[in-house]
C-alpha cells in the first residue's frame, strides 16, 4: 500500500475545478444556494421555539404546574413555595389563585378566569403589552388580557368592575360569594397560553377577600433549564405527595405538539435542502466527469490508481462544500441581520426573531457538506472505474 | 532489481478482440534495455492497442507482458498503476497535458505522485523542463503552449520518474517537420540514458532514426 500525498490530491482536484470556472461558479452557487436558505430557515425556527417556549413556559404557566391532589386549593402555599425556592434548579416560585368571575365596562359583562398573583413575582404567567404591573398589596388596580380587553373596549386607566366566585366547591353560590370590585386597568397583557382572556389582580388582595390567605389555586415554578422540568417534577411528586407536579410537556399538550410540529417541519426543510443541494452537484459533477475522461484517463496512464482517482474527485466535491458553505454563510448572516429587523411574523407581542448562535451556521453547513459528499461519490466511482484505452482511443 | 538478462519488456502472444474481431492477434515483442524500437502500421492495424496492453492500459484478451520477468497483468489494479508510475513513462499523440496546470506543474506531477515531495518533484521538473529546452516557459499554463512545445512537455513527464519503458503513441503526429525533429531530438537523447523506447508510427522516416522497426499488418506483428 504506498502513501500518496493529500496535498498532491488536493492540488489536483483544485486544479481541475479552476479548469472549469463557470461549471464552479454553478456548483458553488448550488451549495451556497442551500445553505443561505437553511442558516435563516434555522434561526427562524429557533425563534419560533424560543417564542413559544417564552408564550408557554418562561411568561407562561412556568415549568412544573403543582396543583392540589384532592381539595380545591394548596395550604401552607407560603411555606411550600419558600421549600422549593431554596432548590438551585429553581429560578422562581409563584403561587397563583385562579377563581371563576368576570369582567363588566361600558355596560358589557364578560366572564373570565381571576388569576391572582404576588406583584413581586419576578416571573409571570403573562407579558405586559401596555402599562404597569400591579404594585405588591394593590387593592384596586387589575391586568387585562389583550383579546378581552379589546372585546370590551378597555384601555389602561379605565375603570371596570371585576366579579369574582370566591366560594370555591360549595352546592349553591348566593350574592355574598361573589365580590364585586372597582378598579383601574393598569396594564394590558399578552400571553398565547390563556392570559389573553383573562384578568389579573393581586394575590393577597383576593386571598383576604376569599378569607384564605395561605391558600393557592396552584404553584408555578420556574426553572433555569427548561429541559430539567420532568425529572425535578418527579422529585417534587415524591417529596410532596398531597400535590401533582407536572412539566410543562406533560401539562401543556398543545405546546410540546407544536414545538414537535416545528422540528418536523425542519426536517422536511432539511431534507428538501439536501435534495436541492444533491441533486444539482450530482448531475454537474458527473457531467464534469464525462467532459473529463480525457484528464482521467491520462492520470491513470501516469500511474494514479483508482483509490486515488476517486479521492480528486471527491475532493472537489468537498471543496466545491465548503466554499458553497462560506459563502451560503454569508449570505445566511446577512439574512439574519435582515430578519433581525423585520421578523417574519409579529402579533400582539409575540415576534418570531432569529435566534442568531454557531449552531444556525454548523448544522446548515454539515448538511450542506454531508451533500456535497453525497453527491460526489458516484461521478468520483465512475472517475475511478474509467477505462482509460478506450478514451485514449476515441481521442488520439 | 531485474536481473540483467531480462529484457524490460516481453509481450508474449498477446490478442485482443473486441467481439468477434482480433485488433492484434498473437503479437510477440521483447525490448532490450535503451533499445528503441518502432511499430510501423497504417492507421487502425493495432499499434495503440498493443501500445496500451504493453503499457497496463487495456487488459489484453489474451497472452501476457513481462516487465523484468514479472507478469504485470496478473498483478492488482494498484500494483499495475504503480508500475506505470515507476516502471512505465507514457507520451502521447497530442502531449495530452493537464490543461490548467503549468508546464512544471504537469512535468512535476508523476514525481510528486511517486516520491511524495511536491519540491522535489519540482526541482526534477525544472532539470528536465532545461533538458527539453523548456525551462523558459516553465510557468505557462499547458493550453498556452504550442503543440511541440506541449509534446516536449509530454515527454518531460515521461522520463521524470525515470522509467525503463517509454511508450511513445504518434510523438510526431501532429507536428510540422521542424518541431517533429526536435521531438525525435528529446525524446532519443532522453531515452538511450537507461530507458527501452517503444514507438507506434506510420512515418518510415522516423521510423528509421531508432535501433530497430517491426511492422504490423491486421493486428499481427513482423519484422518490417
Amino acid at each position: 500500500m504506498r502513501r500518496v500525498s493529500l496535498r498532491l490530491l488536493f492540488f489536483l482536484a483544485w486544479g481541475n475545478l479552476l479548469d472549469d470556472s463557470f461549471s464552479v461558479v454553478l456548483l458553488v452557487a448550488a451549495v451556497a444556494a442551500g445553505v443561505t436558505f437553511q442558516v435563516p430557515n434555522v434561526a427562524n425556527q429557533r425563534g419560533y421555539e424560543a417564542a413559544l417556549m417564552s408564550e408557554g413556559v418562561s411568561a407562561g404557566d412556568g415549568d412544573i404546574r403543582l396543583r392540589p391532589r384532592q381539595k380545591a386549593g394548596i395550604e401552607n402555599a407560603r411555606a411550600i413555595s419558600q421549600r422549593l425556592s431554596a432548590h438551585p434548579e429553581i429560578a422562581a416560585v409563584v403561587p397563583v389563585v385562579v377563581k371563576p368571575g368576570a369582567l363588566k365596562a361600558a355596560g358589557a359583562l364578560v366572564g373570565a378566569p381571576i388569576i391572582a398573583l404576588d406583584g413581586a413575582a419576578s416571573f409571570r404567567p403573562f407579558r405586559m403589552l401596555q402599562g404597569q404591573p400591579l404594585d405588591p398589596g394593590e387593592r384596586d388596580g387589575v391586568l387585562v388580557g389583550v383579546a378581552l380587553a379589546k372585546r370590551l373596549g378597555v384601555a389602561v386607566g379605565d375603570s371596570v368592575s371585576v366579579r369574582v366566585i370566591l366560594a370555591i366547591g360549595a352546592a349553591s353560590i348566593d350574592e355574598d360569594d361573589v365580590g364585586r370590585f372597582r378598579m383601574t386597568v393598569r396594564g394590558i397583557v399578552g400571553g398565547t397560553f390563556g392570559a389573553q382572556e383573562s384578568v389579573f389582580v393581586d394575590r393577597a388582595f383576593l386571598a383576604a377577600e376569599a378569607g384564605e390567605p395561605d391558600v393557592a389555586t396552584m404553584i408555578l415554578v420556574y426553572l433555569n433549564d427548561h429541559a430539567r422540568a420532568s425529572a425535578l417534577a418527579r422529585r417534587i411528586n415524591a417529596e410532596l405527595p398531597t400535590l401533582q407536579a407536572r412539566a410543562w410537556l406533560d401539562d401543556s399538550p398543545y405546546l410540546a405538539s407544536s414545538l414537535q410540529a416545528s422540528h418536523a417541519v425542519g426536517a422536511v426543510s432539511q431534507s428538501m435542502v439536501v435534495c436541492a443541494v444533491t441533486l444539482p452537484l450530482l448531475a454537474l459533477l458527473y457531467i464534469s466527469v464525462l467532459h473529463r475522461r480525457r484528464d482521467i484517463g491520462v492520470l491513470a496512464a501516469l500511474g494514479f490508481g483508482a483509490r486515488e482517482i476517486f479521492f480528486i474527485f471527491l475532493t472537489q466535491a468537498l471543496i466545491v462544500g465548503v466554499c458553497g458553505s462560506i459563502v451560503g454563510c454569508a449570505g445566511g448572516y446577512a439574512l439574519i441581520r435582515y430578519f433581525l429587523t423585520h421578523p417574519i411574523f409579529e402579533w400582539q407581542g409575540f415576534v418570531i426573531r432569529p435566534v442568531l448562535d454557531a449552531s444556525c451556521f454548523l448544522q446548515p453547513v454539515l448538511i450542506a457538506l454531508c451533500a456535497a459528499i453525497l453527491a460526489g461519490v458516484y461521478p468520483a466511482l465512475r472517475a475511478a472505474r474509467l477505462e482509460p484505452a478506450p478514451v485514449f482511443r476515441g481521442v488520439t | 532489481m531485474l536481473p540483467l538478462e531480462l529484457p524490460v519488456v516481453r509481450a508474449n502472444a498477446l490478442t485482443r478482440r473486441f467481439g468477434e474481431r482480433a485488433v492484434v492477434q498473437g503479437a510477440s515483442l521483447a525490448l532490450a534495455p535503451r533499445e528503441s524500437v518502432a511499430v510501423l502500421g497504417p492507421s487502425g492495424c493495432g499499434k495503440t492497442t498493443l501500445l496500451h496492453m504493453l503499457g497496463l492500459l487495456e487488459r489484453p484478451s489474451e497472452g501476457g507482458v513481462l516487465f523484468g520477468g514479472r507478469d504485470a497483468w496478473a498483478e492488482p489494479a494498484l500494483e499495475r498503476a504503480r508500475l506505470r508510475l515507476g516502471y512505465v513513462g507514457f507520451v502521447f499523440q497530442l502531449g495530452n497535458l493537464l490543461g490548467h496546470f503549468t508546464a512544471r506543474e504537469n512535468v512535476a506531477i508523476p514525481a510528486w505522485l511517486l516520491h511524495g515531495s511536491r519540491a522535489e518533484a519540482m526541482q526534477r521538473a525544472d532539470a528536465w523542463l532545461e533538458r527539453v529546452g523548456l525551462f523558459g516557459r516553465r510557468n505557462e499554463r499547458a493550453a498556452q503552449l504550442s503543440t511541440g512545445e506541449a509534446q516536449r512537455v509530454a515527454i518531460a513527464r515521461a522520463l521524470i520518474n525515470e522509467p525503463k519503458l517509454v511508450l511513445a503513441d504518434e510523438p510526431t503526429g501532429s507536428l510540422d517537420s521542424k518541431n517533429a525533429d526536435g521531438v525525435m531530438e528529446a525524446l532519443l537523447l532522453a531515452c538511450s540514458e537507461r530507458a527501452a523506447l517503444l514507438l507506434v508510427t506510420h512515418d518510415v522516416e522516423i521510423a528509421s532514426r531508432l535501433s530497430r522497426r517491426v511492422a504490423m499488418r491486421d493486428g499481427e506483428l513482423g519484422e518490417a
